[in-house]
């Protein structure tokens, strides 16, 4: 007997395979018209957006519910941010239809954005250790797909650095699983099995690579500034915007539950250095920096750190048995996640507008040729920066506080971090309004800049704290 | 309880807006000044009807108008009878000034801004004098202090006629002159240096009460008391408590400001003097003594071992306030008594006067009744309050018309036929003569220092009476015998001419009505000072005889120097002219403190050469560079190279995995 949580996750798992299926096929086998690819693209997105949005309402409702004989979980803590990456996959594939002339590309990049929306979806709410390791392969390949499709020598370079780093991390997933993990069943959290505290130190030390690898924890960031500075716009704004928060989410579901076998004092102070590490590391780097999207780069490296914060505080609250403190992470981290990923990739389309691996200067004086798109940017970088009432400033608060009573000194370090980067920040938009300019014209993109602007403030005047308590991770 | 929060709210926080409308509207013609008049008559119309409400219903209490919940701090005032005179003569005082400034400050450059921060000054003062938290009495105190030092600064110029003392008067490398900027300044750094401490002060007791509300601590009081002792800390904390109010009250040795004070417009001086600022201290003082004197008599009561501790390091403190009270009016009036400026008589005189004020605090642990001797001290402020209001108003016109602060160059002022008319009524107030109201009042706090059994501060004090009297006839004599220019003098306008009228008629009128409102007035305050008296003993005979008779010395010596001419007084000076320089370089006090602000300066440019030149480097230099090189060395493995890429993911991996086993 086929249940509604079950329809409802086969149409949502279904619709993104379809349809890349059907877009490449038509373009590649018959002449149609580029109108008619977007009316089939943009009506399966808005399909898979209803069918994720439903999800997102059970889930909120029901406050838990699950799927397919519980291989998929249905959590606010998930179900939220992956609507949010829904919305910006829409969002993507409509500035596709508008700039791109090339349909073949079109085809190719909008079918890796379906699969990107579909791999997240599941690695955000699969338990299943199967799944999420060919989540991952899923989201690793259209990643890859996304950066490769534009064939100009940087961007070839960047996806083949892209490749290559992708695949020995993918190894360190293997890795994993080398450990034992998958010995006692196919559920993360089916039994205690890591029998001594070094194994589930070296299983964890290998996810953590693995999937830090993608998230750009530090030391396995090195790819990430190349990457995003050389490949196109469009292409980092779907792996920033969709792909990462399948990442981070699934990564946090995952180490969750298995800290929650077999919890590791160790464990929680070893992420929590590398949370400063990655945060310092990531704001330092980026003050200096002239490249318009290598700042964007380091910026995401330093947000990572933050959601890192997070974690550390969801695990010491698992540690303690503290539920209280689980919530209010894992909705930190949740939050914090629908902020990055509408600003960051809106930030990349931006930056993508202004040509591959631009300068910062190309920014300058944009307020007085298209001020709305201009005050749109300056919106994104105030919420990365974390300014209130912006989606940002609640991620980071909430974030911060679940991990004050593990270290106040690491949320002091935080803290002073997220000052360093209002440097950075500080100077991209005085660069955006400052007088002189020689730009011409509005931006191509600047209907959607207007939207993810407005998403990040009206979000952060009310409906994020209505839904803060709905937001958790499912404690087990 | 609704109609009273409104009427404090219209009373006490009104100003506040007003201040803020005036400061927006500060260029329009006219405007502020009518803008301040018409907020204070509110405010005054609001606080007679709060006070009538209290004598009415007979309140007292604590009016709250807002509780959080989780941090405590609470907006809540005082509605007893000590509040509600206080509020009354503050507001109605000010009105007066405010009216008389429409006047005086016509004209003014700094028309505007002369009155938004008039209207701010009565706003905090009206504050202080109705809070019931402590930290929102500190508000308003800071308040005082920050209007203060902008009206005191008023004229930002530096003019040589703003100028206080005699320009280029320098001992021991001091100058003993000062301009409107560096009093401003001056009467800032004295004042906020003691509030520093009373803010400590304030933050102990709530560690050790869990309250900023006074009311609550008179609950708790001796429970308080007995907490301080346990811990050592009752003389510490009542120094913290007090050492503001004698900053703000001008006690020697921080009386320096006030005189400086002087370079304000005159009716800033009356403001300062009458209504606002020195008397917040008085008030302050007032207000807390209670916790002591009735803790340490509760304490005794129950707990007699530790009561005798207790009471008797009150006792002491106290003693010392007598002694610091006794010294400044003492101090003050014998720098009075050879003063040439009008307006610095009349500082020396305040300060002298609250000096009486502050030895019937310090009286009051001797005395049996100690909340009588408190409504002692509150009908003398009162009565202060109203005779020198009205000496300052009638000063600023003397100083316009002569075009002189110097009393040696003013014409005879007794040409001036109303004005002086209504002055003397006021100096006499001042001096101390029956049946005027400023010698009720002084008579019955020099029986209260006599009773206390005190000799020094005592004697002392009794002295000062005999200067008082004598100074302040001067004043008025000093140029009927030696008038420097024989032209016509002007009356100003009625309005003008009746707001210091007022003020002389109240001081005699209240004066003849005295013996049959003063114990109804001594019972009413004595409300809210923790024990009401019922019915009064007589006055002793030998006080008033003792009293009247060292008035009656001081007005017949100084008409004998200025009016019958028997004396000359310049003669007298000229024989002993290391005395009338001491006095006239004010005990010399001025050279401590200038002395102490020259070595900070010092040891400023110290800081500034080493400290502040290296941090300047450091933070616009270093800092910047470090950051930077700090960045560059960071971004130095991204080099774009692959095969580094990979080496240092592995690396790290490694690492990961060492750090992860192993440690």
């Amino acid at each position: 007997m086929v249940g509604l949580n079950d329809a409802l996750a086969m149409f949502v798992v279904g619709i993104p395979i379809v349809a890349s299926s059907l877009i490449l096929l038509i373009v590649f086998l018959f002449n149609v018209k580029k109108r008619t690819v977007a009316v089939i693209s943009l009506t399966f997105g808005i399909a898979e957006l209803i069918g994720i949005a439903y999800v997102a309402y059970l889930a909120l409702t029901a406050q838990y519910s699950s799927a397919l004989n519980n291989l998929l979980i249905y959590d606010g803590f998930s179900t939220v941010p992956i609507l949010v990456a829904s919305f910006v996959l829409q969002l993507y594939l409509a500035s596709l239809y508008v700039s791109e002339e090339n349909l073949q590309m079109v085809s190719i990049l909008s079918a890796a954005g379906f699969l990107a929306i579909l791999a997240s979806f599941l690695l955000a709410t699969t338990s299943s250790i199967a799944l999420f390791i060919s989540s991952w392969l899923m989201l690793s390949i259209s990643s890859y797909a996304a950066v490769g499709a534009f064939k100009t020598k940087e961007t070839s370079d960047a996806a083949l650095k892209y490749a290559i780093m992708g695949t020995l991390s993918t190894l360190f997933i293997v890795m994993w699983l080398g450990t034992g993990a998958y010995l006692p069943g196919d559920n993360i959290y089916s039994s205690n099995w890591y029998g001594s505290g070094k194994l589930f130190l070296l299983a964890s030390a290998f996810l953590l690579a693995g999937v830090g690898f993608k998230l750009g924890v530090f030391p396995f960031h090195w790819w990430m500034p190349d990457v995003y500075t050389f490949a196109e716009g469009r292409a980092i704004a779907l792996i920033t915007g969709v792909a990462k928060v399948g990442a981070i989410l699934g990564f946090a579901r995952m180490i969750y539950y298995m800290f929650y076998v077999g919890p590791s004092e160790q464990l929680i102070d070893f992420i929590a250095v590398m949370s400063i590490l990655t945060m310092t590391f990531g704001n330092i780097a980026a003050l200096t920096t002239r490249l318009l999207p290598r700042i964007l780069a380091y910026s995401s490296i330093a947000q990572v750190g933050y959601i890192m914060v997070g974690i550390v505080g969801m695990l010491y609250g698992a540690s303690i048995g503290n539920q209280e403190l689980v919530y209010l992470a894992s909705s930190g981290i949740s939050i914090q996640t629908i902020g990055y990923s509408l600003a960051k990739s809106a930030s990349y389309l931006f930056s993508g507008e202004m040509g591959t691996a631009a300068m910062d200067e190309k920014l300058r004086g944009i307020f007085k040729t298209d001020s709305i798109s201009a005050a749109s940017l300056a919106i994104f970088l105030l919420s990365l920066l974390g300014l209130p009432p912006l989606v940002g400033f609640w991620g980071k608060l909430y974030l911060f506080e679940s991990a004050v009573s593990y270290s106040f000194l690491l949320v002091m370090i935080a803290i002073i971090n997220s000052g360093i980067s209002s440097y950075y920040y500080g100077r991209l938009i005085s660069v955006l309004f400052s007088e002189k300019g020689e730009k011409e014209g509005v931006l191509k993109f600047r209907i959607t800049y207007i939207i993810v602007a407005t998403l990040l403030f009206i979000l952060g005047i009310g409906i994020l704290q209505v839904l803060l308590p709905h937001l958790s991770i499912r404690t087990l | 309880m609704m109609d009273l929060v409104i009427l404090y709210l219209l009373a006490v926080i009104q100003p506040f807006i007003f201040s803020a409308i005036i400061s927006i509207l500060y260029s329009v013609k006219k405007l502020p000044g009518y803008l301040s008049v018409f907020s204070l008559i509110m405010s005054t119309i609001s606080s007679a009807y709060i006070l009538y409400s209290i004598i009415e219903k007979s309140l007292n209490g604590v009016l709250s108008i807002s509780q959080f919940s989780n941090i405590s701090f609470s907006l809540s005032f005082f509605v007893d009878s000590y509040t509600g005179v206080m509020m009354v003569l503050v507001s109605f005082l000010s009105l007066v000034i405010a009216i008389y400034s429409l006047y005086y400050m016509d004209g003014d450059e700094g028309y505007g801004r002369y009155f938004a921060y008039f209207t701010f000054f009565v706003g905090s003062m009206l504050l202080v004098v109705s809070a019931d938290n402590l930290l929102l009495l500190f508000l308003g105190w800071e308040g005082t202090g920050l209007a203060s030092y902008a009206l005191i600064g008023h004229w930002r110029h530096d003019e040589k006629e703003r100028m206080i003392g005699e320009e280029g008067r320098v001992v021991a490398n001091t100058p003993m002159f000062s301009y409107p900027s560096v009093s401003g300044l001056r009467a800032l750094l004295f004042t906020r240096v003691p509030d520093i401490l009373m803010l400590i002060g304030i933050f102990a007791v709530y560690a050790y009460t869990g309250t900023f509300e006074i009311s609550n601590i008179f609950i708790t009081k001796a429970q308080f008391l007995l907490e301080l002792a346990r811990t050592g800390m009752l003389l510490p904390i009542m120094f913290l408590l007090s050492i503001g109010a004698l900053a703000k009250s001008a006690q020697f040795p921080f009386h320096e400001w006030l005189v400086t004070a002087m370079t304000g417009p005159t009716p800033v001086s009356a403001l300062i003097h009458a209504a606002t600022m020195v008397k917040a201290g008085v008030y302050y003082m007032v207000r807390i003594t209670p916790i002591f004197v009735y803790g340490a008599k509760e304490l005794l009561a129950e707990n007699p071992a530790i009561g005798q501790v207790v009471i008797a390091q009150v006792q002491t403190f106290y003693y010392g306030l007598m002694i610091i009270g006794a010294i400044t009016a003492f101090s003050l009036a014998s720098m009075a008594l050879v003063a040439r400026e009008a307006k610095l008589i009349l500082a020396y005189s305040t300060g002298s006067q609250l000096g009486f004020m502050f030895a019937g605090i310090g009286a009051s642990i001797f005395s049996s009744m100690p909340s009588l001797v408190l409504a002692f001290v509150v009908a003398h402020l009162i009565a202060h309050a109203v005779f020198k209001a009205g000496l300052f108003l009638g000063a600023g016109i003397y100083i316009h018309s002569n075009e002189s602060r110097f009393i040696d160059e003013w014409a005879d002022v007794h040409k001036m036929r109303i004005t002086t008319s209504f002055n003397w009524l006021l100096v006499l107030s001042l001096a101390g003569l029956p049946p005027f109201i400023g010698f009720w009042t002084k008579d019955s706090l020099i029986s209260s220092y006599l009773s206390s059994g005190m000799l020094i501060p005592a004697s002392l004090l009794l002295i000062t009476v005999l200067f008082t009297a004598f100074y302040s006839t001067r004043y008025l004599l000093y140029s009927h015998r030696y008038p420097a220019k024989e032209e016509e003098p002007h009356e100003p306008p009625v309005y003008v001419l009746s707001t210091y009228g007022i003020l002389a008629i109240l001081s005699i009128g209240l004066g003849i009505l005295w013996p049959l409102f003063g114990e109804k007035l001594f019972e009413f305050l004595s409300y809210s000072f923790l024990e009401p008296i019922k019915g009064m003993t007589g006055e002793e005979l030998t006080v008033i005889v003792s009293s009247i008779s060292l008035v009656l010395i001081g007005i017949l010596l100084s008409s004998l120097s200025y009016q019958f001419k028997f004396i000359d007084s310049k003669k007298v000076i000229s024989s002993m002219p290391e005395l009338n320089d001491f006095l006239r370089d004010r005990w010399l006090i001025n050279i401590l403190f200038y002395n102490i602000g020259v070595a900070f300066l010092k040891l400023g440019e110290l800081t500034y050469r080493f400290v502040e030149r290296g941090l300047d480097l450091g933070i616009n230099y270093g800092l910047p560079k470090l950051t930077s090189n700090l960045s560059k060395y960071f971004r130095k493995p991204i080099s774009g190279d692959l095969y580094s890429y990979v080496l240092y993911f592995v690396t790290g991996i490694i690492i990961v995995i060492l750090v992860l086993l192993f440690i």
